[in-house]
């Protein structure tokens, strides 16, 4: 085999499908992140003066750490000292369970009197303290770390053995609904910036043994944790042996957001389209957990990422499966029309009016005509410039908070556009071309796909402005050989058109009706492609007449 | 070598033999097949549609007996390395005629019907890119291209075969069955050549991963694609009488431009144009990837891709060699007409050869 | 390190699209075939007549509707055309000239007609049809017919009804063509039949403008001054011999060859009798040719059928019996045979024309025939026998 790179893994298609009673999981994992540098990692000392030294040079300088010392027990053998960060951790349980335990009720126990040793540690742990989350750590560089984590850090005399509390908490933003993905009809709640509770919110929906969530953590300075999600029964291993590669080679000071994360494990930077899915809400990240996909939830961002993902999981919008797949399907033929208008539209307009005006009915010609008559642009630069305006004022219209945003856009567009109507700078028909188009392009629910289209737009117009309708289709053929050599992990980005397949054909174009969605798409290659095994058909009503049993 | 990390399925295959016919058909095919045999043309059309059966039979045959190899690969074996090469190059410089050929067809017909002022040269060179940026993604990037848009290509050769069967008039066909048999045979031939069948399989059965599939596709190829021409030939000498049909310079162009939806929207030639145009850009991609493959197998060289730029130089050189349409209208239907001998030619050749040295890629390769 | 270096950069997608986005923005250096179509001259319809210097072509230019004004439009102008003639020795060159009186490019996507002087098409309109054929942007419905004087005054009528003449012109020959008054005039059919002369021949509708009243001013007539015409008058079928004019056929025998060719989709038949004209509304004609042998010579039959409907009969009131009908069939039969003879009579005795395409029906039917060979004699001797069969089918809707 030749070797390969990392961009351009195995396709997935390559192995031989796994037998699904095989429950073997691959035992993976992500490095954690280099050390920032400078930071030696040494072991605890016995003396707790030492350690509290060691931890004030490394961390102790701000003034949100707190370094609360109290003595174990009634007697004033034994020294603690308790580090953690004003703002980040639960006070209220740090009183209640730590240190009411320790300095009240430890008096009473025998064990704690003598000196430390592990049976006086383990007693501590075992007997004492009542919070829910503890770790032993014997490192600085991990008490700091644990610190810096939102955690407490319980440091005991005599003990080279440090105990990490769990009580994290901070003020966040509240499960709402989510800002980019609305529906009408579906749940509400989305993601918020707190990845605990994102993955509480995705477990709520699949209750399956075989879910997995995996814990990871990427960023040097930032030390974010992220969550790999995925049903261990469904996801093909090669795929999660892929992922956890990428993951492992990332190497950032800080990760912001999930979209940093989406950026080094693409396969294509440079091509306009993505390859990485993301998404605000659980029940989405739920369903393509059951198609055989991984999911990643990030702390700190309410974005989750799923992968792979392939054209035709950013046209769906989430509504598609709650609605009946009729007035769906409708729908959906209704968005591929869009899509296509609002890319071709402005280059077949430049193409028809400059080099194929036969096709035009004729009295439409010689309105357009009249029309154009005071313009002094060419049809080219005509669509280029009330393209560009649009754009711009689309940017603005995001910029400016709240539904004035959307209502400047809109208005804005119409009134700019009648006054450079007026001035003679553009024609009519130019303005609503290009109306038609901004309405086309907001029928794509992926923001990102939308921005690529948006983008190919401006090449197309070049190119039928050069060579016509020949040109707009040369652009076509463009854009289509690199979808068609385009991978997401793998698989082919124009999967299930091509390569074929049924059964992720039945969720195109066309939404078929769920009971006939007997298999997943085979695009993912899960390992069980059964969903159910045999479609459930809508019973009829005993008609008025008839009689149930004979 | 490329071909195993490139697989298609026996299916792609068989569309790219359709787009592979569909892309050349409206230049100069049907005229062809009207000056050599007239009225009846279209029984000619058949009968090449069962010569092409012959001829994929024959492909499948050796490419059975040789799974994973290239014809430029196994004519080495079966005839040594010089003659094996020179075979292998005949293949090339068949490919390279044959994508001229087009290449010159489709600019002078580009310029004729819809960009009268722009030079030849750019509609060339134009194609020439998008060929390269296909040749060089590879088969697999074309097959899936073509798979994808061919629903599109194909329902615009419905629309204009069925919009040009509607008007015709029945009694230009007749006197139906007076079968000449030197312009029958020639227009047989001829048509059979059209259908690309035998040389796309000759090629490309090493890079198909469903191999016991391609004759029962190709077998769907070789009918959709005679019954298509077929079609195309009566709407073309039915509706525009035999005798004013020999004088058309593109046929088919004819009969696109003259569809009506209605009586507003008419004259959406260029759209059809558009949409043919990536059928020709399909067949010529596949036969610069296969000249370059052979190339690169030929000379020993790692890979296809860095053949490509001078396959495309020297093909926009040779294309300019023609003086006028009328000129190189007369080269592509002498090459259409001859190219069937070259293809049988080669296949019996390679065939006798392996029948009597008895060679296989399994003995010899292990 | 975040990502391995990517080595081989020529082979990846990258290099080829950047390579191809570099030698694309090449063809940016020119934009050769653009037309911005306020820049062109859309020409509506076209007149050729003879002239001393070649031909005189007359060109009827649309004018971009209210919104944009173009030059020559002279202020305030009704007319939604302009209407120019140029001399020039070919048609070609005249279409070549016209830039250079317009100051825009022409344009004849969108022509809908082509008027041919009678002097003209007496001299033969094969140049012409040459020309309308290489041209790349005519489209193959473009009507041609032929003007009894020059096609310079058919371009100059005004119709009031359409607002583009030339669309009055092109409805006013298809509605000839459906009701039999003139033959189909397509391009596409002329092409035909003149491929395959001589057993088919070109046959064209005759216009004539209708000569207004001249206007009186301040009591007396001015002389020679005639306002443009508001109508052009179908006058029947214009035939042609390989591509000159030889004749004219009136409108009684311009539907007689209808009969036979088929193309009529309504047309109105009247018998006079003693009581009064009856009308017969035909929806439906076919004609059906078959091959006799007599004597050893060739004898070709037609067969016409039609039927439609009675819409006027002179006895308001008075029902109309089955009976009755039958009997008034019997004259119309004879009504329509009479029509079809007169053409045949036409054609075959003093034009010598084959415009029927009876030949090539005759070739569909015995391909063998000998007298095909030289088809201009045989024409002339050519025994063709007519059978009709008329019917009424229906009387109209409120009364019986």
């Amino acid at each position: 085999m030749t070797k390969r790179r990392l961009r351009k893994p195995l396709p997935v298609s390559r192995f031989a499908c796994e037998d699904p009673n095989n429950h073997q999981e691959l035992d993976l994992k992500v490095p954690p992140p280099k050390p920032v540098e400078g930071q030696k990692d040494e072991p605890l000392e016995l003396s707790l003066d030492k350690n509290i030294c060691m931890l004030r040079t490394r961390i102790g300088a701000s003034d949100d750490v707190v370094f609360r010392e109290f003595r174990i027990g009634n007697s004033s053998a034994l020294r603690a000292t308790l580090v953690f960060i004003d703002g980040l951790t639960n006070k209220d349980q740090l009183q209640r369970d730590l240190l009411t335990p320790l300095m009240i009720f430890a008096g009473h126990t025998e064990q704690a009197e003598s000196s430390s040793g592990l049976h006086g540690y383990a007693a501590l742990k075992n007997h004492l303290l009542t919070v829910m989350e503890i770790k032993d750590v014997s490192t600085t560089r991990a008490c700091v770390e644990a610190v810096l984590a939102a955690n407490a850090v319980l440091l005991i005399d005599k003990s080279t053995e440090a105990l990490v509390i769990g009580v994290q908490t901070w003020e966040h933003r509240p499960i709402m609904e989510p800002v980019t993905e609305r529906v009408v009809r579906g749940p509400r709640d989305g993601f918020n910036e707190m990845f605990k509770s994102n993955v509480a919110l995705v477990r709520s929906r699949v209750k399956s043994p075989f879910l997995r969530v995996k814990y990871a953590r990427i960023g040097r300075r930032s030390q974010t944790t992220m969550a790999i999600v995925y049903d261990v029964n469904l996801a093909a291993p090669t795929l999660l042996t892929e992922l956890y590669k990428r993951l492992s080679y990332i190497d950032v000071d800080i990760v912001l957001d999930s979209g940093y994360i989406e950026q080094y494990i693409e396969d294509s930077p440079y091509s306009p389209f993505p390859q990485v899915q993301f998404t605000e809400r659980p029940d989405r990240v739920a369903a393509a957990v059951m198609e055989g996909r991984v999911a990643l939830i990030v702390d700190g961002t309410p974005f989750a990422i799923i992968i792979p993902a392939v054209l035709s999981n950013f046209l769906p919008t989430p509504e598609d499966h709650y609605e009946r797949w009729l007035v769906m399907t409708g729908v959906r033929l209704v968005r591929v029309l869009s899509i296509t208008f609002a890319v071709l539209l402005p280059a077949l307009y430049v193409a028809i009016t400059t080099f194929h005006q036969e096709m035009i009915p004729s009295r439409l010609a010689l309105t357009i005509a009249g029309a154009r008559a005071g313009v002094p642009f060419p049809a080219v630069v005509e669509a280029l410039l009330m393209e560009v305006t649009f754009e711009l004022l689309r940017e603005g219209g995001i910029r400016v908070p709240g539904t004035v945003g959307t209502t400047i856009g809109i208005v804005g567009g119409i009134i700019i556009g009648q006054a450079a109507v007026t001035a003679g700078l553009v024609s009519p028909v130019m303005v609503v071309v290009v109306a038609v188009t901004a309405i086309g392009s907001f029928a794509v629910p992926a923001f990102n796909v939308g921005l690529s289209l948006r983008l190919i737009r401006f090449p197309l117009i070049l190119l039928a402005g050069v060579l016509g309708l020949y040109g707009v289709f040369a652009g076509i053929i463009i854009v289509g050989l690199h979808l068609v050599s385009l991978r997401s992990f793998g698989v082919p980005y124009l999967s299930p058109l091509t390569p074929s397949d049924n059964q992720g054909l039945k969720d195109t174009f066309i939404r078929a009706p769920l009971w006939s969605m007997l298999l997943r798409p085979k695009m993912f290659r899960p390992r069980q492609q059964r969903r159910i095994d045999k479609p459930a058909f809508v019973q009829h009503p005993p008609r008025q007449g008839e009689d149930d049993d004979v | 070598m490329s071909r195993r990390t490139a697989t298609i399925s026996a299916r792609q295959l068989m569309l790219l033999k359709l787009t592979g016919i569909t892309g050349t058909v409206f230049l100069g095919a049907v005229s062809l097949i009207t000056t050599l045999a007239g009225a009846q043309g279209f029984i000619a059309v058949l009968g090449g549609g069962l010569l092409s059966v012959l001829v994929v039979y024959m492909a499948v045959t050796l490419g059975r007996r040789f799974p994973r190899l290239t014809p430029f690969e196994y004519a080495r074996t079966i005839y040594g390395r010089w003659l094996g090469s020179l075979l292998g190059l005949s293949i090339v410089i068949f490919n390279l005629t044959s994508s001229t050929l087009v290449l010159r067809a489709l600019g002078d017909f580009l310029i004729t019907a819809v960009l009268p002022d722009t030079p030849i040269s750019i509609t060339i060179v134009t194609m020439l890119f998008l060929v390269c940026i296909g040749a060089w993604l590879g088969l697999e990037a074309l097959a899936r291209f073509n798979e994808g848009f061919f629903g599109i290509i194909f329902l615009a050769w419905i629309v204009v075969a069925g919009a040009g069967l509607m008007r015709i008039d029945t009694g230009w066909l007749r006197p139906v069955f007076t079968i000449e048999p030197v312009p029958m045979t020639r227009a047989a031939l001829a048509s059979g050549s059209l259908l690309v069948n035998g040389i796309v399989v000759l090629m490309f059965y090493s890079f198909v991963d469903d191999q016991p599939q391609v004759f029962k596709y190709s077998l769907w190829a070789v009918l959709v694609g005679s019954s298509l021409i077929a079609a195309l030939q009566i709407a073309v000498v039915a509706g525009y009488s035999p005798a004013l049909a020999e004088t058309l310079n593109y046929p088919i162009l004819e009969l696109a431009r003259n569809i009506s939806f209605g009586i507003f929207l008419e004259r959406l030639e260029a759209v059809y144009l558009a949409i043919w145009i990536l059928g020709t850009f399909v067949k010529i991609s596949m036969l610069f990837y296969a000249a370059a493959l052979g190339l690169s197998l030929v000379t020993g060289a790692k890979s296809y891709h860095w053949f490509i730029p001078p396959l495309a130089a020297i093909s926009f050189y040779l294309s300019f060699q023609a003086d006028s349409v009328p000129q190189s209208h007369l080269w592509e239907g002498m090459f259409n007409q001859y190219a069937i001998f070259y293809q049988i030619g080669v296949m019996a050749i390679l065939l006798l050869g392996a029948v009597l040295r008895g060679s296989k890629a399994v003995r010899d390769h292990g | 390190m975040a990502r391995k270096a990517n080595m081989h950069w020529c082979r990846s997608l990258r290099g080829a699209v950047l390579l191809a986005a570099i030698s694309l923005a090449s063809l940016l250096s020119g934009c050769w075939s653009a037309r911005e179509i306020e820049d062109l001259a859309f020409v509506m319809a076209m007149g050729v007549d003879t002239d001393p210097q070649g031909v005189r072509i007359t060109y009827q230019l649309a004018l971009s509707a209210p919104g944009g004004g173009e030059p020559g439009a002279g202020g305030g102008a009704q007319s939604p055309v302009w209407v120019t003639s140029l001399a020039a020795p070919s048609i070609a060159e005249a279409m070549l000239r016209l830039p250079t009186v317009l100051g825009q490019e022409p344009f004849t996507g969108h022509t809908l007609a082509v008027v041919v002087g009678e002097a003209y098409a007496r001299e033969g309109i094969g140049e012409l049809l040459d020309f309308l054929a290489r041209d790349r942007q005519l489209r193959d419905r473009v009507r041609l017919a032929v003007a009894f004087g020059t096609a310079e005054e058919v371009m100059k009528a005004e119709p009031r009804i359409e607002a583009m003449p030339a669309e009055y012109l092109f409805n006013l020959l298809m509605q000839g063509q459906e009701t039999g008054v003139v033959p189909p005039s397509g391009f596409l059919g002329v092409r035909i039949a003149f491929a395959n002369r001589p057993l088919m021949q070109i046959a064209l509708p005759a216009l004539q403008p209708a000569p207004m009243p001249v206007e009186e001013r301040n009591g007396e007539a001015a002389a020679g001054e005639t306002k443009p015409s508001e109508v052009i008058e179908l006058k029947g079928t214009a035939v042609f011999r390989d591509d000159r004019l030889v004749g004219f056929l009136d409108e009684r025998e311009s539907r007689g060859v209808a009969w036979l060719k088929e193309n009529m989709r309504m047309t109105a038949v009247s018998i006079r009798r003693v009581e009064g004209t009856i009308t017969q509304l035909a929806n439906f004609s076919s004609a059906r040719f078959s091959v006799r042998e007599v004597d050893g010579a060739i004898r070709l039959h037609a067969r016409v059928s039609q039927d439609g409907n009675l819409t006027q009969w002179p006895h308001y009131g008075q029902g109309i019996t089955h009976a009755f009908l039958k009997q008034i069939e019997q004259d119309l039969a004879s009504e329509v045979a009479a029509e079809v003879r007169a053409a045949l009579a036409a054609l075959q005795g003093e034009f010598n024309a084959d415009t029927i395409g009876l030949g090539e029906e005759l070739r569909r039917l015995r391909p063998q025939y000998l007298g095909l060979r030289n088809w201009d004699e045989s024409f002339r001797e050519l025994e063709v026998d007519i059978e009709v069969h008329a019917a009424f089918r229906r009387v109209g809707l409120t009364i019986r």
